[in-house]
């Protein structure tokens, strides 16, 4: 399907979905080191910045991933040295090594799946998304929430399975990777 | 589509469970189906993972991918127009001629500034009032030079998603073939292709839809709303949800439950600027599925091997066949 669009259309685009699909969990994971999201964000634009830089070097067709984690666990170290928050030289300087690393690879995923969630969470269709919010990040029930918004209890219900229902659709592989996670990290919740 | 332990969850009556909102009967069916298989004991260990962690204090975090990728593709994407490709140039030349052309019937159409996109390209465009438009391919925008000074009016050829800057003193006017929208300041979609029914989909805010011939009749339509002026009657439809589809050419984000294979193509085919022809009788099979930024290659082999499906390419058309689908799954 070569005739589907040029090379350097094609590059914009992998390059916009590479963004797309990792940039948030990569912000989270970035927040694990930095505790602070603006810094965070910078971190992962700066990467992505680099990549764009080097399109015309950057192998396209590999999976990204963990070159885009240890490229943003790099600079969120060398963000906390400039700061000088951070004395201790990092553990490993090696992408390699890193990889290996369990706590490096642990909340590489548990950042991927936040990040997931967070864009199939924002992705649900306005109304749904509101009422799952007040559930599930302001704790409300749901008579509380049909009261808020104005609408029944069977709605807000309605809404709320909805939700569940394309949340856990939409997260099929992350949650087999995960529950394999839990099972390895049994205290982690 | 869906295998058979996602048809017989209870997705319903395990979310009430799991937000501690069910009676007493139905906390005993939901341990009676959790009970009654290994395959259901997991199912619901999933379901209770997934909403233990959308509690998750990170989730918060104000994290705006549309207005995040808006950031990076100023610096890397969209850069100077030092940094122009052949491609921008050959545009910039063609809307070049398209003003200079506009510009010999009279005066009147010389001071207008067109915005064309062709083939497969979408273009993002920042209009003089601070709005922002994203012009869906083979679409066309023509507005005043003097836009956004004493009056905010355009008109669209094709599809746009308009992000308008809130300005209630100048009212924000769009007028295609058949109708002319007005809005304050919103974000919406206009699909308005030629011979077809023009589509107005609200994302936020409010937008005023009339039949360009009657323009006293107006049509208010608020977030999460579609309107419809048909072509044939010259009357607005409202619908009051919106199908998410609308937006998919710009989100590449795709929702289909239980759609005929037919409409999944349409969308597609508005999404990635390919035309396809579905054939009997795999243009009926039922499809529920999501994809969000998958590319037109990863999504067809889902279809594929999903729905049996034999395609070919021929004319830069995608042809679906196949043998059809079971009725009833």
């Amino acid at each position: 399907m070569q005739w589907l669009a040029t090379s350097e259309t094609r590059i914009q685009q992998k390059f916009e979905l590479l963004f797309r699909e990792h940039f948030t969990g990569l912000c989270f994971f970035a927040q694990k080191y930095l505790g602070d999201l603006d810094a965070s964000k910078e971190v992962v634009h700066s990467v992505f910045v680099k990549i764009w830089e080097n399109r015309n070097e950057f192998d396209w067709e590999k999976p990204a991933k963990s070159y885009l984690f240890t490229s943003v666990y790099n600079r969120s170290l060398n963000h906390l040295r400039d700061r000088k928050k951070f004395i201790a030289e990092p553990a490993y300087s090696d992408g390699t090594l890193i990889a290996e690393s369990s706590e490096f690879s642990d909340n590489m995923v548990v950042s991927e799946m936040e990040g997931k969630i967070k864009q199939v969470i924002q992705n649900l269709p306005e109304k749904c998304r509101e009422v799952f919010e007040l559930s599930r990040f302001e704790g409300k029930k749901y008579n509380e929430i049909a009261a808020q918004l104005g609408i029944s209890v069977k709605t807000v219900e309605t809404q709320m399975s909805k939700a569940l229902q394309i949340l856990r659709e939409e997260l099929k592989e992350y949650l087999f990777v995960f529950l394999l996670f839990i099972l390895k990290n049994n205290d982690w919740l | 589509m869906e295998n058979h332990s996602e048809h017989s969850t209870p997705v319903g009556l395990l979310t009430k469970y799991l937000a501690k909102e069910a009676g007493m009967d139905e906390i005993a069916a939901v341990e009676n189906w959790i009970g009654s298989s290994d395959e259901n004991r997991q199912e619901f260990e999933a379901f209770n993972k997934l909403w233990n962690y959308t509690a998750a204090g990170s989730l918060k975090a104000a994290i705006d991918i549309e207005s995040e990728w808006k950031y990076l593709a100023g610096k890397t994407v969209r850069p100077k127009p030092r940094a122009a490709s052949m491609k921008r140039i050959l545009a910039i030349a063609a809307t070049i001629l398209i003003m200079v052309s506009l510009s010999i019937p009279g005066l009147k159409l010389a001071r207008s500034v067109t915005e064309k996109t062709a083939g497969t390209q979408l273009a993002t465009l920042d209009i003089p009032d601070g709005s922002q438009v994203t012009l869906n391919a083979n679409s066309k925008l023509v507005y005043n030079r003097k836009f956004g000074k004493n009056s905010r009016e355009l008109s669209l050829t094709g599809e746009a998603f308009f992000e308008v800057k809130p300005n209630a003193s100048l009212p924000f006017i769009i007028k295609t073939g058949d109708a002319r929208i007005e809005v304050v300041g919103t974000k919406f979609n206009v699909k308005a292709r030629k011979n077809s029914d023009t589509k107005v989909t609200v994302a936020e805010g409010i937008v005023q839809v009339s039949p360009a011939k009657k323009p006293g009749i107006k049509t208010l339509l608020k977030a999460g709303e579609t309107g419809i002026l048909m072509k044939n009657t010259q009357e607005v439809q409202k619908t009051p949800v919106s199908d998410l589809n609308d937006y998919s050419w710009k989100t590449k984000l795709l929702v289909f439950e239980n759609t005929s294979l037919q409409n999944v193509a349409d969308v597609l085919a508005n999404t990635y600027h390919v035309g396809f022809i579905v054939e009997q009788p795999v243009s009926d099979c039922a499809v529920t599925v999501t994809f969000t930024n998958q590319e037109l290659q990863d999504i067809l082999k889902v279809l594929q091997h999903t729905l049996n499906l034999k395609i070919q390419v021929s004319d830069k058309k995608i042809i679906l066949s196949g043998k059809g689908c079971r009725t009833g799954s």
